[in-house]
């Protein structure tokens, strides 16, 4: 008999909801996570402290706007990061003990430590004082989570050339920052960074940062980072990184083009820790990019083996993640997944915020050969103007024919939240209509929908009288 | 100073004269001085306007007490306004080369150097013992993705304390004409030198994990908002050890030091900032 019937390696996001769906099924669950408690890189690291530093940055940003500088805010130069995360440690710590709270209410049963494979039912565990514990289990689920990928040619110090997991561990804010990457996480630092008074220069091969996005939303931000005094080189290839040995990050592109920083962010990608899993050992396999494959049902090679979060790969957000590990187990234990959709939303935490949940304009005209969109600035909300955040915007994606709304998509303050009434519209299956005949709070974002739908009504009004004189 | 005053009762060095040291610490009338050999070679470098800069900046990374007078300097609003410069790197960036060349020129003329016939070595060794828990604590701070400059400058500066009292003690006892043995001054040393480290740390303006890092290091129990500097310098200072006195620091000891689990430094960790051991030791034993 096995020790247990449910071990998850890893405590972040999937691997949590995992343990707890496991538990509210009411079998043996066990956690394994190296930290002394459960979170993973999501609250070490990742996006509960940046969110902290962001809603900092934001708030001195926003402040003078909003007092309309009759209190003017002064940040000193070269401030302390450290100042400038006071919150931090408490929200960790708040953060932390829900989640304690959570897996004890649900009676899972922690270990702190480092798991691997010995066999497919059995783990070692190596724990903090080196003794280790042989552990059985009729299914596991991986959720070991990942690191940050550090390419050859990018030697990370953590001291000058930093990647995501050291970089808020700096103690004062860098006169300048070269960010390597377009992807999710460069793009949130780069912004965050830029709001705090650095001069950013975000640095990829590709011709824009955050390719998979609604480019009229890329555009808002490149403005708002240019605005900030920040830039963006695109189509660049990178040849070399090194510190000068006295006070400065070089940065080598094709070309000859030489960049000159305090520091350096490398945010390259991300790597799924397999090596350290023993995954041979278990006969789980691992895609050619180093991620464990896993079907439709979450299930590895092994088949009582699942994997879920960033280890199988993109998107690699806290919401899917936990969404994957819940999903995991319901198809282990063979319970029922509930009326599921895989509409998901992906919101980045960028300055300005963006949000985006269905399909892109692009995508609808691909499909159905045209496309109709609703936009709404915020300048001509209420609250946008109330609130100092008029520049933001909502693009109301619809069927041409059908009117029915098959995307959000937003910039701007709140615009991570804003997508979700977007969201609940595509799953009912609604028109663009039903946002003119409902009622929302004055003043609100939320108006954004109402003023999208009306420039939604007036190109469809346009469409359908341009059509007999098109027919004669 | 409670710690120190029994510290100072219980020292077989006369109370008479650990009084005058603690006068003499709380007056600010102690120094500081440099390596000989170090303060010769930032002498001839920074006169040098073509030397190479980052020879400079390597020199001050090697000596806690130049690291500790350049900091002190460029933490003075002249330099730094409003602002604390907390590393090394930070006041080259913020200052430029040419001036932290200047700053580090003065001190050398300025300081002066260690006088301390029959007690060389010991000071070798104290310099050799600060610059490489300053590196593992680099090391460390790496491993557990934590401030890797904090760290240097904490693990650097961290027994700051022991050549002032070592200077000052020398001084105190040859003004009183007395004659004690060298065991005595090294014990008083020993036993003081973070309470008059930390002290020193506060008058002089230097960061606060610094000061916290000097104070604790041993008991690894301070405030909260810079434990893990504290602990990090305080494993750095073992290893450190280890590293040049294997015999008062057995391996199997090291493993169980009381920082390693706060830390979430699993042995596999450990095992990597061991291996830096030997590059330390040479970089170290350069100073000799």
């Amino acid at each position: 008999m096995s020790d247990y019937d449910l071990v998850v390696i890893g405590g972040g996001p999937a691997g949590q909801k995992a343990a707890v769906q496991g538990a509210k099924a009411g079998v043996r669950v066990l956690l394994i996570e190296r930290a002394k408690s459960a979170g993973g890189a999501c609250v070490r690291y990742g996006t509960i402290p940046s969110k902290t530093l962001r809603e900092t940055a934001l708030s001195l940003g926003k402040f003078r706007k909003l007092t309309a500088h009759v209190m003017d805010v002064e940040m000193p130069s070269h401030l302390q990061v450290s100042s400038l995360m006071e919150r931090k440690e408490e929200v960790i710590s708040a953060h932390e003990h829900y989640m304690q709270a959570q897996l004890t209410r649900n009676g899972i049963e922690v270990l702190q430590g480092v798991a691997r494979f010995t066999s497919p039912e059995t783990v070692d565990v190596t724990q903090l004082d080196g003794t280790k514990r042989s552990l059985s289990s009729r299914f596991f689920v991986i959720a070991a989570g990942s690191s940050p990928r550090t390419p050859d040619n990018v030697p990370v110090d953590h001291e000058h050339i930093l990647d995501s997991d050291s970089l808020l561990s700096i103690s004062y804010l860098p006169e300048s920052l070269v960010v390597l990457g377009a992807g999710v996480i460069a793009c949130e630092y780069a912004s965050i960074f830029a709001a705090l008074g650095v001069k950013v220069t975000i640095v990829d091969k590709a011709e824009r940062p955050l390719s998979f996005m609604d480019q009229e939303l890329v555009e808002h931000f490149l403005k708002e980072l240019r605005g900030a005094g920040s830039d963006f080189l695109g189509g660049r290839t990178l040849e070399g990184v090194s510190y000068d040995g006295l006070s400065c990050v070089e940065t080598r592109l094709a070309g000859g083009e030489l960049l000159k920083s305090e520091k350096l962010f490398c945010a390259l990608g991300r790597v799924a820790p397999v090596a350290a899993l023993g995954l041979d050992a278990a006969g789980v396999k691992v895609t050619a990019r180093g991620l464990v494959e896993v079907d439709k049902h979450l299930r590895t090679s092994a088949l009582h083996i699942y994997a879920a979060g960033d280890v199988i790969g993109p998107p690699a957000l806290a919401s899917t993640s936990m969404e994957q590990g819940r999903r995991a187990v319901c198809h282990a234990l063979g319970l029922d997944l509930g009326r599921q959709g895989d509409l998901a939303p992906a919101g980045i935490y960028t300055i300005p915020e963006l949000g985006s949940v269905g399909m892109t304009e692009q995508q609808v005209r691909e499909r159905h050969g045209d496309v109709l969109v609703g936009r709404a600035k915020f300048e001509e909300v209420a609250r946008g103007q109330i609130s100092a955040a008029e520049n933001g915007l909502l693009k109301l994606v619809v069927h041409p024919e059908t009117g029915v709304v098959l995307g959000a998509h937003a910039a701007g303050e709140s615009a991570t939240e804003l997508v979700h009434i977007g969201q609940m519209a595509i799953i009912g299956g609604l028109t663009f209509e039903t946002f003119i005949d409902t009622v929302f709070n004055f003043p609100t974002f939320a108006e954004a929908y109402r003023v999208a739908a009306f420039d939604l009504l007036k190109q469809q009004r346009t469409r359908v009288s341009a059509k007999p004189a098109a027919a004669e | 100073m409670a710690e120190a005053a029994r510290a100072i009762e219980t020292a077989t060095v006369p109370k008479a004269v650990l009084d005058e040291l603690s006068w003499r610490v709380a007056q600010g009338k102690v120094d500081l001085p440099l390596l000989p050999g170090i303060a010769m070679e930032v002498t001839n470098v920074a006169a040098q306007e073509s030397a190479d800069s980052r020879v400079i900046a390597e020199l001050l990374r090697k000596d806690q007490a130049m690291a500790a007078h350049v900091l002190r300097v460029v933490s003075s609003p002249v330099y730094s306004g409003r602002t604390q410069i907390v590393s090394l790197q930070q006041a080259v960036a913020r200052l430029g080369v040419s001036k932290i060349r200047e700053i580090a020129l003065a001190i050398a003329f300025r300081v002066g150097v260690f006088k301390l016939k029959g007690f060389e070595k010991e000071v070798t060794a104290l310099f050799q013992h600060s610059v490489s828990a300053a590196m593992f604590a680099q090391e460390i701070a790496r491993v557990t993705r934590r401030n890797v400059e904090d760290a240097f400058m904490c693990g650097l500066l961290h027994d700051v304390g022991r050549p002032v009292i070592l200077q000052a003690l020398v001084q105190i006892l040859a003004e009183q004409k007395l004659v004690l043995p060298a065991s005595a001054v090294l014990a008083a040393t020993g036993e003081l030198h973070s309470d008059v480290g930390g002290t020193l740390a506060d008058a002089w303006g230097l960061p606060e994990a610094v000061e916290m890092s000097i104070r604790h290091h041993h008991t690894l129990t301070p405030p909260d908002a810079h434990v893990n500097s504290v602990r990090i310098t305080g494993l750095a200072d073992e290893l450190a050890r280890f590293t040049f006195e294997p015999e008062k620091m057995p391996e199997a000891e090291l493993r169980k030091h009381p920082a390693l689990a706060p830390l979430e430094l699993y042995p596999e960790m450990l095992d990597k900032v061991l291996a830096k051991g030997e590059a330390i030791r040479q970089a170290a034993g350069v100073l000799s």
